[in-house]
């Protein structure tokens, strides 16, 4: 009886502990295991479909306005490509498995950190599979905890229609980047808003027919 | 197989051929004469308004990105750029400034201390008005066809060629009005501006180039 006591003790420790350090962002929400192996998000896996978007994407001190392009060219494989409303491309980036080849860059936003950033937020944008380390839940919502690159991301998902509503990418202690996808038809976001929480870095993106 | 090349390359000879036959090198003579009437043209083009239909073509997409706008130049340099489908944004061209609309957000750049603002902002009128006939910045080549003179500008400086490998202008053969604006990139890519409805030298006042 003392060594369950003991046990039970010991038990409830490690629990207040864990809870404590738990990531902010699941912080309020309800744990459960797992019941999914992998989460999808289909917004950008069309492979006949030109995901077209007209967009402003702060990047520290310049607003850049122009039109967002997204094409799945195979399995892990995208090219997002934002030019000027005139045509004239700001870049043209290839996203490959985890890697970016870029294509052309503008002068004045070549910086290699920059680039590095941009790529992490467009995996985490596009990324179609995710595998599902941990599950939340509350009234509303089902959250599922991934990783990508050695980073945490939550992936939110409304529990009436099953529709991804947005992606955060946390640390232990704060959130650092939010993709909220708005106004789904035919299974697609029409407005994608994008933050930076340590970074001067934001985009908005709102989908043009074509 | 043998034979199945044999007919391919048949009838891709007969469609290069075809396409010789429709667009012709002129002779130096007669670009000699053509480049004095454009610019002649384009000396007493005071005003433009037109339509166009913007075609941004990507390789890799299934479609080109079309869109929908309106063009007012007023001699010497005012210009409104204006895209009605299927967003809204325009930008005008006025004092050394570049005032801009987008959907209703207004801003302003000073394109005075902007060399590559201004070169752009010069290039846009040129093309606009036909005129890019200069020998230093461009390395130029003409072409027709039954309908359509077709000029091709090759840039020389690097700061222009990072951006436009090539523009091809296309005149009307009657009117000598420019109906096309070709722009190709280093790549496959390219931006292509067709003009439709176009008025020359109809009265423009200047509050149109307010944003």
């Amino acid at each position: 009886m003392k060594t369950s006591g003991m046990r039970f003790f010991l038990i409830s420790c490690l629990l207040i502990l864990l809870v404590s350090c738990s990531y902010s962002t699941s912080r309020g929400f309800i744990e459960q295991s797992p019941t999914k192996d992998v989460v999808v998000n289909n917004y950008f896996s069309d492979l006949d479909k030109d995901y077209v978007y007209k967009a402003i994407l702060n990047i520290y001190k310049h607003r850049l306005s122009g039109i967002f392009i997204i094409k799945k060219i195979n399995t892990n494989h995208h090219r997002i490509v934002f030019t000027t409303e005139f045509g004239k491309k700001i870049f043209d980036f290839e996203l490959i498995e985890n890697n970016v080849k870029v294509n052309y860059i503008n002068d004045q936003i070549n910086k290699k950190k920059l680039i590095r950033t941009l790529n992490d937020d467009f995996q985490l944008l596009i990324n179609q599979n995710n595998a599902v380390m941990n599950e939340f839940y509350s009234e509303t919502e089902s959250i599922y905890l991934s990783k990508m690159s050695g980073k945490y991301y939550y992936n939110f998902y409304n529990k009436n229609n099953d529709q991804l509503e947005k992606i955060v990418m946390a640390s232990k202690n704060r959130e650092m980047l939010t993709i909220v996808f708005q106004d789904f038809k035919n299974n697609l976001a029409q407005n994608i808003v994008m933050n930076h929480h340590n970074l001067k870095i934001s985009m908005e993106l709102r989908y043009i027919n074509n | 197989m043998r034979k199945k090349i044999y007919l391919f390359s048949l009838v891709v000879t007969c469609f290069s051929l075809v396409g010789i036959a429709q667009q012709m090198e002129m002779l130096n003579d007669e670009s000699r004469e053509l480049r004095k009437k454009i610019i002649e043209k384009s000396n007493t083009t005071n005003t433009i308004i037109s339509d166009f239909i913007q075609y941004k073509h990507l390789d890799f997409l299934s479609n080109d990105i079309k869109s929908i706008g309106k063009l007012v130049f007023k001699s010497p340099d005012l210009i409104k750029w204006e895209y009605l489908e299927p967003f809204k944004y325009s930008v005008v061209f006025k004092n050394d400034k570049l005032l801009i609309n987008d959907d209703g957000v207004k801003s302003k750049i000073d394109l005075s201390s902007n060399k590559s603002f201004k070169s752009l902002n010069s290039l846009i009128i040129k093309s606009v008005k036909g005129d890019m006939f200069d020998e230093n910045s461009f390395d130029i080549e003409y072409f027709k066809n039954s309908k359509n003179y077709l000029i091709k500008f090759q840039p020389k400086t690097s700061s222009v060629k990072s951006f436009v490998n090539e523009f091809i202008l296309t005149y009307d053969k009657v009117s000598l009005n420019v109906i096309e604006i070709k722009m190709k990139e280093n790549s496959e890519d390219y931006t292509l501006l067709k003009f439709i409805n176009q008025s020359i030298n109809e009265n423009v006042g200047n509050e149109v180039f307010s944003n």
